[in-house]
Order: structure tokens, then C-alpha cells, then sequence
């Protein structure tokens, strides 16, 4: 493994030479004083976006003689347009804002006759009474200097709160996490530099057949942790870097589960690739789906339970200061550890020539799963392992039905579900279907359902899920998966018509569920 | 050249590039609900449909809520769960301070605050009249009916035009040049170029048909993506314009794409020195009025646009992408 590493170093040392390495610190430093540039100057792509009759004081209005919103001093009248109606919650912004300078000025502190402090406390009862922490929100300090020298703090029970930071209740803010957001970026950022290169390389070795000759004198496993280690190495030393740097010395582990998904998706992805041109385009979706993965959920991290899947959630906690749960951690890193882990492994299964070159797609996909899969056992433990894939799917599902009328919600969520979850047991039975391999795959699939059960990822969402029960889904993986092993044992051909029925009987069976626990 | 140009994109539709990326840019389109959704939480946390009062303990002044406790009490029951928030009212001449105290649990803190808000903001006004400083009253009218603004709607509009179609025009325009920086380095690495070359084609000809292709390829999906979001309800008031201005983006970064490939002679040079130049753009491209990137969704939007800068970048990148192969052109001696 480390000769693999270190001709993958040798390799990279003769390609970027001086000049290459010249170019690419200019690049480097053109991004970086651009970015500089672009951050420092302001936003300003909204500026006279709006249009209004009279002259607001916001950059985002203009004069116009058919304007947006028309205002009068008192009222507004608007278009029914969304630019219209955007225009008019801008203006009545503005003019709020306005109005306040305005009774600050003329009334002093009088036009606030409210303040406000928020904290936030953890507060642990004790036999003899109770104990609290605090954490002040983030508030401006400024206008109130005075009265808050009037008041020292309040007591509470011997623990005195400081009272420092008062605002007018307009001003408050729940907790907002943009910010920590960019932070959050920051420790991932690095890697998609590396781990394009990493792919770029272990693409190029592949097409020009490099890895069959290693293949002759290194074993599969070596061959992949070789090329990977330098180039993950770079990956965790820049996290670590960016964690220092915010003076944060263990955030980084919270990024590593998602470095170590990106590299080993984009293993699996080149060794599936046919050419440089379709390697990219999947490169691109995987990385995609795998940054939204790690990042949409922690947007929702202050109202959704689900989202502390994401290991970023975690990182975000642990930034704000807030001790991260072990056992919400260990679920986290285990779902994204895992799949990892699979990916890997099929990776170093697709290392093989008949599959590097040639075949479609869907042939590939068959031979990694026969290469892979090769008893009732390893059926059983793909079939376990495989529910990470199935959550992460349908939490994209979930995301992308988000956009459809109410009533059709929730059916499309559940065809999406039924689709997810045969399409995975298909892929295990697919190679050797026979009743034992569609018996092991619906109980390996049923045992991961309820461990995430158990595991409390799915607890507060087990009626979207339906996974609340437990024998008429085990009837319902059985049924599904023995059709399907059947029908596609009497030819290939019939793949669509088994997997498309599989599909049908679980959506029918979601659908029964759903109506009867509504 | 019409040959080559034929090539790629049977190679391109055969190898589903094509269905993939559109189906990138469909699945862009449709988190991007979910995005918008997440900002509009993050900025405004009605929208999760909370509702309802929170259970609060008031210790100290108890003009605002009826009863009140002690400060024991009320940490007890905060600390049991019993209520949601514990309040310290104090009064100082004319004023009121408040110190919310609230449980270390944002999704608490969110519905405590949403509703608690509310009410504060109510008693400041019901303050502000009782000691006669005027509070603003603004009512909206459409078509003479009184109508109520959704809060958040500018918040929306401007996600829509000015970050996601101009992430859409970028994305777009870098989906190209990797295609291109992709089809020059497959033709150079696998030396499939020596052969192209023994054939009647000149570089110049391989040279142009490797731009025109995903040229090609940028415009048909921008004019896909284009529909799907008016399919989706949202409204681009000039097409045609986008569409050109947004073309002209994918012009520059294909020109720039061609340059690198046929200079670095191999895919992952190529790539890496691309996407570092790409991501230095990307907050220019997002964040100023002026940059092509926000022309397109300034014009979708139907709003003002600098008509001149916009024909400037469209005269550069257009200019650049046609004297790309005669200023570079690969395989030759």
C-alpha cells in the first residue's frame, strides 16, 4: 500500500513541475484576491431591483414612472405580481426602519419603552435545588449602555445572570446559523480541490490501463488505499488546519465522516466510468448529492430532529460551543462511516478489467454485485448495511417532493420510498436470484429498518417512514424481494417488469398503511 | 468538423452525460424549495406554522402577564419542563426590561420566541401610544382590496433571481468547460488526436469543433433550465435575453476551459487549475449587479440592467471563443 502512495507522490511530483505549480499559484492568487475583492466591495446585486414613485432611502428602489409599488405616505398600493409583492415587503422594511430612526431621534428612549435580553440556560435539577449555564444570544451591544448600568443582574437562586445586552423585542432573532454555515464550509472546501485531483488521477491510470498492470503485483485494497492515502491525508490536515485556525482543535473529526464519503463515492464512480466525459458528469451529481446531504440538513438543525444525521449538524453544535451528544455522534458518523465503507468495498470490486472497460452501465452494476455478494451471509450484512443508502434516498425524496401540490405530497413520497427500497434489494438479488438470497436480503433490509428504529434515528418520523411495525413490513420484504427473485430468475429481460412490480406491491402496501394510521 | 462535432454528442447522449446533468439541474431546481424554505426559517421562523402561545413564568413586574412566582419557582418549572420560558420583568422609570430566560433547545427557542415576539412587540406599541410616540400604520391595497404582504416575499424573490438562476448560469457555463477541458484531454492522453490528424481535418477544424460541442450542449440546457423554471411558476420576463447573456458566460469559461486543456495537454492539470480559477469567480459572478451572472436573473426578473456592460461581455466572450482555436490550436507541431 505505501509503494502504491508513494509512486501516486512520485507521479504528482513530476507532473506539477515548476511551471505547472506556477500556474497554479497564480491561479490560486487571482481566486484569492478576486474573493478578497468580491467580499470586501458588498453585495450589491440587488440594487435597484425594485421600483417605487417616490425616492426611498434603499438601494434596492428606483424612480419609475410605472414602479412596482406605489406609496402615498400612508398606504402602498402593489401589483399582483411576485415582484410586486417583493417590492411592497422591502418598502414597508424600509419604511419601518425609517420610522424608528425617526421616534429615536424625536423621543429618545422613549420610543423603546421595551428591552429585552435573551439567554439561553441549561438548567440541571439537584437535591438541593438546581444549577444553571448559561450562554448570552448574540446581540449588538451599543444603545442601551445606561440602563444597563442601572441594573446590575437578577438574581436567581444564588446564581446571578449578568444582564448585559438589551434590544427592543422587534430586534429579536431566533438562533441563526448562516454563519456557522460558511464556517462549516470552510473545513470541506479543501477536499474538493484534492479529491478532484485524487480522481483525475486514479481516472487516468484507469483508462490507460496503469491499474492492470499493478494489479499483477498489488492486491486491490493495497492499490486503492494507496492512491487514496495521500491525497485523504491532504484532506485531513487542511480540516485540521481550518480547525486550529478557529481555534476549535477537534471540530475537524465532525468533517472527516463527509472527506472520507466524497473520496471513496468518487473512487466508485471512476471505476465505474467508461470515459473522462462521463466520469465528470457523475462526479459532479455525486459530489453534489453528497454536500447537500451533509449541509441541507443542518440548515434545518433548529427544527428538525432528523437533521443530527449529518455529521455538520454535529460540527455546528460543537461550534457554537454546545456539547455534541455521544450517541447522537456515534449515529452520525456510523451512517456516513458505513456507506463509506460500502463504497470502498465495491470500489475495490469494480478494480477489475472486465468491469473497467466496456459494458454498460447496468451490466457493471450486476457484476459488482455478483463480486461482491456471494452467499445468503454477505446478502444479509449488504442488505443491513444498505439502509444507510435507503435513508439517505428518501430524505432526498422527501427533499425533492417538497415542491409538488400538498395532495400529491405525500403519494409521491411514498412511490419514492417503495422505489428506494426495491431498487436496493434488487441490486443484492440481482446477481443470484434464488429464494435464499431474496430471504436474507428482506430480513437484512427489515433488521437495518429497525435498528435505525432502535438507534432513535427514525423514532419521531416512523409514520413517514413507516417502519413502526414489525411484522407485516417483514411480510412486505419477503413478498417483495421472492417476487422479484422469481421473476428475474426465468431471465434478466424481466428485470424492469419484476422490479416495477416489487415497486407497485410496496407502494400499495405504504399507501393501505398511511390511510389506516391518518 | 461537422463530423467531430456529431461524434461527441452521440458520445455525450449515449453515455447519458446528458441525462445526468439534466437531471443535476432538475434536482437544483427542486431542492432549491427546500433551500428557500430553510433560508425563510432561518430569517423568519413563522413560516414553520407555529403556533399558539408559549407557557411562560413571570417573576418580578406582573403589568404584562398575569400571575407571578418566584425566581425559584419559576427555575424549577423551566428546569421540569413545565413552561417554556421564564421571564424577569423589571421596570425602571418608563421602561420595562425582560430577561428571556429559555432553555439551552433552539427548536424551543424558535417556537418560545416566534410567539413571545409577537406580544412583546404588541406591548411596546400599547407603551408607545400611552406615552404618545406615534407607531406606524401601513395598510396594502391591490386592485382597491386591502391585501396582507407575506413577510419573507423579497427574501424569496431575490433567492430566485439573483442567487439560484445565476447559480444556474454559472453552473451551466462549468459544466462546458469541463466537457471541454474532457474531450480536448481524451483526444491528447489516448492519443486519439495522432489519428483525427492523419485524416483530412486540420487542427484548426478539431480545434473548433471541440469548443462548438459544448457550446452546443451549454445553450440547449440553459434553454432547458430556462423552462422548467417557468413551467415551475416562476416568471422570466426576457428569455431571449437571458438566454444570450447566459450563453455568453458558457462562451468565456468554454474559451478559458480550451486554453488551459490544450496548454496543460492532461485532464487533472487542466481540471484542477479550472476550478481554482472558477471557484476565485464564483462570489464576483454572484454578488455584484454587474457581473453576467446576475444580468441573467436581473433580466429574467424584468428589472433594470446595464444594457452596455451586458453587450460588452457578450462581444468579449463570443470574440474569444471563436479566436481560441486560431490563437491555440491542439495538435499542431
Amino acid at each position: 500500500m505505501l509503494r502504491v502512495a508513494r509512486f501516486e507522490l512520485r507521479k504528482s511530483r513530476r507532473r506539477y513541475g515548476k511551471g505547472s505549480m506556477l500556474l497554479i499559484t497564480l491561479a490560486s492568487l487571482f481566486a484569492l484576491i478576486v474573493s478578497y475583492l468580491s467580499v470586501t466591495t458588498g453585495i450589491d446585486s440587488d440594487s435597484g431591483i425594485y421600483s417605487t414613485n417616490v425616492l426611498i432611502n434603499d438601494h434596492s428602489f428606483i424612480l419609475s414612472d410605472d414602479p412596482d409599488v406605489y406609496f402615498d405616505g400612508s398606504s402602498i398600493f402593489v401589483k399582483k405580481t411576485d415582484r410586486s409583492l417583493a417590492a411592497a415587503d422591502e418598502l414597508i422594511q424600509t419604511l419601518k426602519e425609517q420610522h424608528r430612526e425617526i421616534i429615536e431621534e424625536k423621543y429618545g428612549k422613549l420610543a423603546h419603552p421595551v428591552l429585552v435580553s435573551v439567554k439561553y440556560i441549561t438548567v440541571n435539577l439537584s437535591q438541593s435545588g438546581y444549577e444553571t449555564t448559561q450562554r448570552e444570544a448574540g446581540v449588538e451591544k451599543g444603545k442601551n449602555q445606561t440602563e444597563k448600568k442601572v441594573r446590575k443582574g437578577v438574581e436567581v437562586n444564588k446564581t446571578t445572570i449578568n444582564t448585559t445586552n438589551y434590544k427592543p423585542p422587534e430586534d429579536i432573532k431566533t438562533p441563526s446559523l448562516v454563519e456557522k454555515m460558511v464556517l462549516a464550509f470552510l473545513f470541506i472546501i479543501p477536499s474538493y480541490f484534492t479529491v478532484q485531483v485524487f480522481s483525475s488521477s486514479l481516472l487516468e491510470d484507469k483508462l490507460l490501463r496503469r491499474l492492470e498492470v499493478m494489479l499483477s503485483a498489488v492486491g486491490r485494497v493495497d492499490i486503492l488505499l494507496g492512491k487514496l492515502l495521500p491525497y485523504l491525508s491532504l484532506s485531513f490536515i487542511s480540516a485540521l488546519a481550518v480547525s486550529l485556525l478557529l481555534n476549535s482543535p477537534m471540530a475537524f473529526i465532525f468533517a472527516l465522516p463527509v472527506i472520507f464519503l466524497l473520496f471513496t463515492a468518487q473512487s466508485f464512480v471512476v471505476m465505474i466510468s467508461r470515459s473522462y466525459r462521463e466520469a465528470t458528469f457523475l462526479l459532479l451529481v455525486v459530489s453534489l448529492l453528497i454536500t447537500i446531504y451533509a449541509f441541507i440538513p443542518a440548515v434545518f438543525s433548529t427544527a428538525i430532529p432528523l437533521s443530527k444525521i449529518s455529521p455538520i449538524t454535529l460540527l455546528l453544535s460543537h461550534l457554537r460551543g454546545e456539547s455534541v451528544n455521544l450517541w447522537d455522534a456515534l449515529v452520525s458518523f456510523a451512517h456516513l462511516g458505513v456507506m463509506a465503507a460500502i463504497l470502498f468495498y465495491l470500489s475495490t470490486k469494480a478494480l477489475n478489467p472486465d468491469i473497467a472497460h466496456g459494458r454498460s452501465m447496468i451490466a457493471k452494476l450486476i457484476e459488482i454485485s455478483r463480486l461482491s455478494v456471494r452467499n445468503s451471509y454477505q446478502a444479509f450484512l449488504f442488505a443491513f448495511l444498505s439502509v444507510s443508502f435507503a435513508l439517505m434516498a428518501e430524505i432526498f425524496a422527501v427533499m425533492t417532493v417538497f415542491i409538488l401540490p400538498q395532495a400529491l405530497m405525500i403519494p409521491a413520497l411514498i412511490v419514492s420510498v417503495a422505489i428506494v427500497e426495491e431498487i436496493i434489494k434488487g441490486v443484492i438479488i440481482v446477481s443470484q436470484p434464488c429464494m435464499r438470497r431474496a430471504i436474507a436480503t428482506a430480513l437484512g433490509f427489515f433488521t437495518g429498518e429497525k435498528f435505525l428504529i432502535v438507534a432513535n434515528v427514525l423514532q419521531e418520523y416512523s409514520l413517514a417512514f413507516l417502519g413502526q411495525h414489525l411484522v407485516f413490513p417483514l411480510a412486505l420484504h419477503l413478498l417483495t424481494a421472492i417476487l422479484f427473485a422469481s421473476i428475474v430468475r426465468k431471465s434478466y429481460s424481466f428485470v424492469p417488469y419484476a422490479l416495477s412490480l416489487a415497486v407497485a406491491i410496496h407502494a400499495i402496501y405504504n399507501y393501505v398503511v398511511v390511510m389506516l394510521l391518518v | 468538423m461537422f463530423e467531430i462535432i456529431k461524434k461527441d454528442i452521440t458520445l455525450m447522449l449515449r453515455e447519458r452525460t446528458f441525462a445526468s446533468i439534466v437531471f443535476l439541474l432538475i434536482f437544483i431546481a427542486s431542492i432549491s424549495s427546500v433551500i428557500t424554505f430553510g433560508l425563510l426559517i432561518l430569517y423568519n421562523p413563522d413560516y414553520l406554522g407555529y403556533s399558539g402561545n408559549a407557557r411562560i413564568a413571570v417573576v418580578g413586574d406582573c403589568s404584562i402577564a398575569g400571575e407571578c412566582v418566584d425566581a425559584g419557582t419559576a427555575m424549577r418549572a423551566l428546569a421540569e419542563g413545565r413552561v417554556d420560558a421564564v421571564l424577569f420583568i423589571t421596570k425602571v422609570g418608563n421602561l420595562t426590561y425582560i430577561d428571556v430566560i429559555l432553555p439551552e433547545d433552539d427548536i424551543k427557542a424558535i417556537q418560545v420566541l416566534t410567539s413571545l415576539k409577537k406580544d412583546l412587540v404588541e406591548y411596546e406599541e400599547k407603551l408607545r401610544e400611552e406615552f404618545g410616540v406615534p407607531n406606524l400604520d401601513l395598510k396594502v391595497f391591490a386592485d382597491g382590496v386591502e391585501v396582507k404582504v407575506p413577510s419573507g416575499s423579497s427574501t424569496i424573490f431575490k433567492f430566485i433571481y439573483l442567487i439560484l438562476i445565476p447559480l444556474l448560469a454559472v453552473t451551466t457555463a462549468v459544466v462546458a468547460a469541463g466537457l471541454t477541458i474532457d474531450s480536448v484531454c481524451e483526444e491528447i492522453q489516448t492519443r486519439a488526436l495522432e489519428v483525427l490528424l492523419s485524416t483530412p481535418l486540420t487542427p484548426f477544424k478539431i480545434s473548433m469543433a471541440k469548443i462548438l460541442t459544448p457550446f452546443i450542449f451549454s445553450t440547449s440546457l440553459t434553454v432547458i433550465w430556462l423552462s422548467l423554471l417557468s413551467i415551475n411558476g416562476i416568471d422570466i420576463a426576457k428569455p431571449v435575453e437571458a438566454l444570450v447573456i447566459s450563453a455568453s458566460i458558457s462562451a468565456l469559461f468554454i474559451a478559458i476551459a480550451y486554453f488551459t486543456a490544450a496548454y496543460f495537454k492532461d485532464r487533472e492539470r487542466a481540471q484542477l487549475v479550472f476550478s481554482i480559477f472558477a471557484a476565485g469567480l464564483l462570489p464576483l459572478l454572484v454578488t455584484k449587479a454587474k457581473s453576467p451572472a446576475v444580468m441573467v436573473g436581473r433580466v429574467a426578473a424584468g428589472t433594470e440592467f446595464d444594457i452596455i456592460a451586458a453587450a460588452s461581455y457578450i462581444l468579449i466572450s463570443f470574440g474569444l471563443l471563436i479566436i481560441s482555436p486560431i490563437l491555440m490550436k491542439i495538435g499542431e507541431k
